[in-house]
């Protein structure tokens, strides 16, 4: 299962650095522009207008993309994938972190910070 | 002026397409836009309310939004070859097509005997034009050699015919010597050929997809389709088609076309060998298996 998450997406990786655990929660949001097919296997296709580029997300990087469409937090996301698969909340959560890092790195998302409650 | 539109058929333009286009001397004044495009005979800018294209004869601005063309070309640009001439308005049509929900692709079109769509998606060199001479050959009818319009309906997405001339590099002559009768003289070792005088009757305006198939020339004897995913299909789809319309309303509507070809369509990489010249039969029989196979599709070739 851990070479299906870490291959969540076969987006170029960047030069981001690592991602710091903290106790606030991120609130990724798709890009408003970001152009999004989703064809019958299930798999989405993504495209940036204004890059010109296009994107294709295998399962699990197709439903993390469903989640972030539907506002899902970083935390939410890795409960889910711990939820589906097989998988450690610490491997979870650091794929999909650097899912989200290589969305950002493309532009394909935004990433705002929320206090925790 | 008759002369310049030979290259959309009537069938192909919807009755509310509006499009025109206006010859006259209009001012040619300062334009400012961001360059898009630039080769030796166009120069494609980005501008507010659409593009602006200029040649070193003659200039075009597109209002995309009222599916209109303005400019001024000049008496060297209308005494100019038709193959000159083409290169503005192959820039200039499919951009205002654009705006009315035609989207082109860089494909050759053809139709099986059985009424079915085939589509040749790549880029030049793959192999589009041989195909589509070894099929038409065979019998079937000639859509496009090198580009084709989509047009998402509620039917699905049909192919519509762009383009009935095509360019020939030399050694296709030998290949097909018909490809000689009717042709200009060669151009940077290439001849336009008028489709609609080769294949009398053979001609068709618009087709429903049923294959799309990428070609890539192979060292090989035997022709071999492998076929792709929808996502994959998709993927190179995209590859073949305007990389960038303007605005992402049309942008949006392209793809949701694409993604209704890539669905309805069965995806193949057509890795093409001698065969192609030597048995244009076996290849035409193994595009028509493909289009017509049902179910979990497998590896194919034309010895079979």
């Amino acid at each position: 299962m851990s070479t299906a998450i870490q291959n969540a997406s076969r987006l170029c990786c960047g030069d981001a650095p690592m991602h710091k655990e903290n106790a606030m929660s991120s609130i990724p949001l798709p890009d408003a522009d970001v152009l999004t097919s989703v064809l019958p296997n299930g798999e989405i296709v993504l495209l940036h207008p204004e890059s010109g580029k296009y994107y294709s997300l295998n399962p699990t990087g197709s439903l993390i993309w469903q989640g972030l469409q539907r506002s899902a937090s970083d935390a939410v996301l890795a409960g889910e994938l711990v939820d589906r698969f097989d998988v450690t909340p610490e491997a979870a959560s650091a794929a999909v972190h650097a899912f989200l890092r290589d969305l950002k790195n493309q532009r394909l998302i935004t990433i705002s910070q929320e206090e925790p409650a | 002026l008759q002369a310049l539109f030979p290259l959309i058929p009537r069938a192909s333009t919807p009755s509310d397409c509006g499009l025109e286009v206006r010859i006259g001397h209009p001012a040619d004044e300062p334009v400012l836009g961001e360059i898009v495009y630039r080769a030796p005979e166009i120069c494609v800018l980005r501008t507010a309310r659409g593009y602006h294209l200029r040649t070193r004869t003659a200039f075009l601005s597109l209002d995309l939004k009222a599916g209109r063309a303005a400019g001024a070309l000049s008496d060297a640009f209308l005494a100019a070859p038709l193959e000159v001439q083409r290169s503005l308005w192959l820039f200039a049509l499919p951009m205002l097509l654009s705006a009315r929900g035609l989207y082109a692709l860089h494909a050759g079109g053809v139709v099986s005997p059985e009424g079915h769509g085939v589509l040749l998606a790549g880029v030049s060199g793959s192999g589009k034009t041989t195909l589509t001479c070894a099929l038409t050959r065979s019998g079937w009818s000639y859509l496009s050699d090198d580009s084709v319009l989509l047009e998402d309906t509620p039917e699905g997405v049909q192919a519509l015919a762009f383009g009935r001339s095509f360019h020939c590099a030399a050694p296709l002559f030998g290949h097909y010597p018909e490809l000689c009768a009717g042709s200009a003289a060669p151009q940077r070792g290439k001849r336009l050929v008028e489709a609609a005088s080769l294949y009398p009757g053979q001609s068709r305006e618009r087709a429903q997809p049923r294959a799309v198939f990428f070609p890539e020339i192979v060292a090989e004897e035997e022709t071999r389709a492998i076929p792709l995913s929808a996502t994959e299909t998709l993927l190179r789809l995209l590859a073949n088609a305007a990389a960038k319309l303007h605005g992402r309303a049309a942008m949006a509507a392209q793809m949701a076309a694409l993604t209704q070809l890539a669905s309805s369509a069965r995806g193949y990489r057509l890795l093409h060998g001698a065969d192609v010249h030597r048995h244009p039969e076996r290849v035409a029989a193994l595009l028509r298996r493909c289009a017509d196979a049902q179910g979990e599709r497998h590896e194919l070739n034309s010895a079979a």
